[in-house]
């Protein structure tokens, strides 16, 4: 147990009396504050230990540097729509990258085709400006495809806080599903991982069971899944040790 | 291939008609009909790119990340050079 007096564990910048509060953005830190922090989300934040004290996980894991990775332990400037003042983005998970394949190859395939065959030999039956259209279109046909493939996959996310498990689910362009849990609703956490490509590149599906209104919450196709049920299970062992010192928000 | 195979027998049962003037008004019809299928599906492409730049706004607001801007630009990009495919398919057709 952690008996690091409440002055030395965390670093968080006082609010200046002459300056009028005007919220306070979301922090990927919990030690750190971005504008005037009010004196409850200080004591908010004294009250709670950084994660590096009680999570081997992440001490073993740096900061992501790389936006476009798959496996983002503390993201830097990254924020979600519910996410609450203080609030802390621990990790934050997309599908594995080799999940995209399918689609990279097939966009590729499509760029090469009508460089391999020629468009004036199957379309000779056109004049040559409806060949010349037509081709153009193939292309913004692929440009949707690349487009679209990357944007679900760039945003649909899984992020795991400090405080709950969130499911951010963009199914279509035109459709979005924001699932979250709270850490003390979990019940249950389980790693899926079959497969020969799913036991070499090191990806799986973590199921989280809660006793919420949404009883099951599913991190599919994400990378190091057992490293993350691992975290989980620290992040929700903090959790009781908050409830049973009177540290909870 | 097989888009020759299937649409070609079109155009070679058009010019088996029996006067030269019914050969080239079915030739224009179909050329006709072709044209304004490729127009409306870049009107259909032109809508689609604005509802991208659409999604990329309300996905910025949901998940706030550090490239977020830089789609944003990429959405509207896309929304350019549909707009210049279209006016290429007016200029083409």
């Amino acid at each position: 147990m952690n008996d690091t007096p409440l002055s030395e564990q965390t670093v968080v910048t006082p609010a200046d009396p002459a300056q009028p509060a005007t919220g306070v953005q979301p922090a990927t830190d919990a030690t750190e504050s971005v504008g005037s922090p009010t004196s409850v989300e200080q004591e908010h934040t004294r009250r709670l230990r950084r994660i590096d004290e009680y999570s081997q996980v992440m001490r073993s894991l740096p900061p992501a540097s790389m936006p476009l990775a798959a496996f983002l332990p503390r993201p830097s400037k990254t924020y979600f729509a519910s996410q609450i003042s203080g609030e802390v983005i621990v990790m934050l998970l997309r599908k594995h990258p080799i999940t995209q394949i399918p689609w990279i190859l097939l966009a590729l395939v499509l760029a090469v085709i009508p460089l391999f065959i020629d468009p004036g030999a199957i379309l000779s039956f056109l004049p040559s400006n409806y060949q010349i259209a037509i081709t153009i279109s193939w292309y913004a046909f692929l440009l949707t495809i690349i487009l679209e493939s990357f944007l679900s996959w760039y945003f649909n996310v899984y992020i795991i806080t400090d405080e709950r498990v969130v499911d951010v689910d963009f199914d279509s362009l035109i459709y979005r599903n924001i699932t979250s849990a709270k850490l003390e609703n979990i019940e249950d956490i389980t790693a899926e991982a079959g497969g020969v490509l799913q036991t070499v590149f090191n990806y799986g599906t973590v199921i989280i069971q809660t006793a919420g209104a949404v009883d099951r919450i599913e991190f599919e196709q994400v990378p190091n899944p057992n490293l993350l049920i691992k975290l989980l299970n620290e992040l929700l062992q903090e959790e009781e040790q908050e409830k049973i010192e009177g540290r909870v928000n | 291939m097989l888009a020759t195979l299937w649409v070609s027998p079109l155009f070679a049962a058009s010019t088996q008609s029996v006067t030269n003037g019914s050969v080239a008004d079915s030739n224009n019809l179909l050329l006709f009909v072709f044209k304004w299928t490729l127009i409306l599906v870049g009107f259909l492409y032109v809508l689609f790119a604005f509802i991208v730049v659409r999604q990329i706004m309300v996905m910025n607001d949901t998940l706030d990340t550090p490239l977020g801007k830089l789609l944003l630009v990429f959405g509207y990009v896309h929304l350019f050079l549909s707009i210049l495919y279209l006016l290429a398919l007016f200029l083409l057709l």
